[in-house]
């Protein structure tokens, strides 16, 4: 768009609904993380006060289960407030190794014989947050150091079977981190996406009903040649930057419309564009090979018909589309031009090149209209 | 006909104006020149509605998107007793459809150069459809969709539809003829049979959905 102020503010605007739709998703799940570190610290409480007469060393317990639960007071705290907090990288490291720690102390507190684990999914918090904010290439590393921490703290206890117990918790970890970083990813994508479309289709909305109908005022009000111009192309321009019609997979309908904005703008020509809402899904070959021939067609009406108006017009057709591009210019004297020179040369080359038809109609007092038929194989 | 500058008023055309950017209204009164006269104008359905009832204008161009109720509700409450002629930015709108259904004499892009303008709403005061293409184009859609969802009451013949399809490509109503040999008069006479047509299956099609629904 090249009004580059309103084009930023409007990209800006949108980037930002993108944005905080994005922070109220990192935010729920934070959330839910909270809650969860509640349920572990219930866990722990309820481990501990089971299995109490196992305690060889109860203060250190005690120590580490007033630890967990000033975490998770501190976590819930922060997400109610200043959930970004969570998310810095000093605070993620502190809990990682608060994990670790409390990993090596679970299997101490009970030797020489472990009954318990009070820490158990602790550690999974860290994980999950970390896969939130900084994606698996931080998680997964988090998930290692805390399996091999887990792999430590069990090796010192029971040597017959630690192998496996610390590989399947390292395992769990990493899984834990892989999956939750997808998964997050994606739907943050597709949060951002969906916002995005919402504030581009307000944006549109409040524009359509006031820029847009102030422009199409001026383009058919002004005697000034250069303020209509400027209007056409401003309008060309705004739609196309607000309905997204740039998009390489277009429909033809779309794809008549971008046409139509160019042509419209280059040559101040009054061209009105109607396609059927039915039209099939076509081949983009076929989508772009039509396009391109309407285009030449309009250059052709502007350029050599001296047409003020032009109608293009497209349809379903059994099993195809029909386009029609018609002006109200000086036509032509079909039995005095040779058939398939010049101006129509290239309109048929595109067409004929994906199997269609071109049938060039004139009369020297009724303008000039250019069929296009194409059957989609 | 409700308006016919010809032989009742001999006068200009009396026309409201109903849009809710007065940037617009005056843009348009500005266009419409020696032959018509704007005696009223209004901003919003509910305006409208009073301003016409009180009026009584020959011909109303009116917005489609307003508050208050659209163009649609005017069309609704006063189609029947004035021309109305809708003056719309967008020609991909459904409810356009519905408008030109429920009594709209026909619609005008918001693009429509002054002259063309003038020439249309003259022939509307007169009683004529304005059918424009992009309309031809719409109603030519609508039919081909009534009749894959159900039969319609009334089908097109094969000639009103050779009609529909010139007018959406962009023919006037005098090279239609010359397409299609026979008299302009006779295309307008095909176009009136179509809108007809249009209005009782949109009709219809509401009665026979209130009946599936159990709406009495």
């Amino acid at each position: 768009m090249s009004n580059p102020v309103l084009a930023g503010t409007i990209a800006a605007r949108i980037r930002q609904a993108g944005d905080s739709a994005d922070m109220g998703f990192v935010h729920g799940i934070l959330r839910a993380i909270a809650a969860a570190r509640w349920l572990m610290l219930v866990w722990a409480i309820v481990g501990a006060v089971v299995s109490r007469s196992h305690l060889t060393r109860p203060g250190t317990a005690i120590a580490m289960v007033a630890l967990m639960g000033a975490i998770t007071a501190g976590a819930s705290f922060a997400v109610a407030t200043r959930p970004t907090i969570l998310t810095r990288l000093p605070v993620l490291v502190a809990e990682l190794c608060a994990g670790v720690a409390g990993l090596l102390l679970d299997v101490y507190v009970y030797e020489p014989e472990r009954v318990q684990s009070l820490v158990w999914a602790w550690p999974s918090a860290v994980i999950l947050t970390s896969a939130l904010v900084l994606g698996a290439r931080v998680a997964v590393p988090a998930a290692l150091i805390l399996g091999l921490a887990s792999f430590f703290g069990d090796a010192r206890n029971s040597l017959d079977s630690w192998g496996v117990a610390a590989s399947s918790k390292t395992a769990l970890f990493v899984l834990a981190a892989v999956i939750a970083s997808y998964v997050v990813r994606r739907l943050r994508v597709a949060e951002r996406e969906v916002s995005t479309a919402k504030a581009r289709q307000e944006v549109g909305r409040a524009l359509h009903d006031g820029v847009l109908q102030t422009l199409a005022v001026v383009q058919r009000r002004s005697n000034d040649d250069e303020l209509v111009a400027l209007a056409c192309q401003q309008d060309a321009e705004l739609r196309d930057f607000l309905f997204g019609e740039t998009q390489p997979d277009r429909s033809l309908a779309t794809g008549l419309r971008d046409v139509a904005a160019i042509v419209r703008a280059r040559d101040q020509l009054v061209i009105e564009v109607s396609a059927a809402e039915d039209l099939p899904k076509l081949h983009s070959a076929v989508v772009e090979a039509l396009c391109g021939a309407t285009r030449e067609a309009l250059t052709n009406a502007a350029k050599h018909a001296k047409a003020s108006r032009v109608i293009v017009f497209a349809e379903p057709e059994d099993d195809g589309v029909f386009v029609s591009i018609k002006d109200d210019g000086i036509g032509f004297d079909p039995a005095e031009t040779p058939a398939g020179t010049g101006l129509s040369q290239s309109i048929r080359a595109r067409i004929e090149d994906i199997g269609g038809s071109v049938t060039l109609r004139s009369a020297p007092t009724g303008g000039t209209e250019v069929q296009l038929l194409v059957r989609d194989r | 006909m409700t308006a016919n500058p010809g032989s009742q008023s001999l006068g200009p055309v009396r026309v409201v104006l109903v849009d809710d950017h007065p940037i617009w209204r005056s843009g348009v009164r500005s266009d419409l020149g020696d032959n018509f006269a704007v005696v009223g104008e209004a901003s919003d359905a509910e305006e409208a509605i009073a301003v016409i009832g009180a009026l009584q204008p020959d011909l109303v161009l009116c917005d489609l998107h307003m508050p208050k109720g659209g163009g649609q509700r005017v069309v609704a409450e006063c189609g029947g007793r004035t021309s109305i002629v809708i003056l719309t930015v967008s020609q991909t709108e459904r409810d356009l459809l519905d408008a030109v259904a429920a009594g709209a004499v026909g619609y005008l892009l918001k693009s429509t150069a002054p002259q063309e303008l003038r020439d249309a709403l003259w022939r509307a005061a007169k009683g004529e459809p304005v059918f424009s293409p992009a309309l031809a184009s719409l109603v030519l859609t609508e039919f081909r969709r009534l009749t894959a969802v159900t039969s319609p009451v009334d089908a097109l013949s094969g000639r009103e539809r050779e009609v529909l399809r010139c007018v959406a490509r962009g023919h006037t109503y005098r090279e239609v003829g010359e397409e299609l040999f026979i008299a302009p008069k006779t295309v307008e006479n095909h176009v009136r049979n179509i809108l007809n047509k249009l209005q009782l299956n949109r009709k219809n099609e509401l009665v026979r959905y209130a009946l599936e629904h159990g709406i009495d």
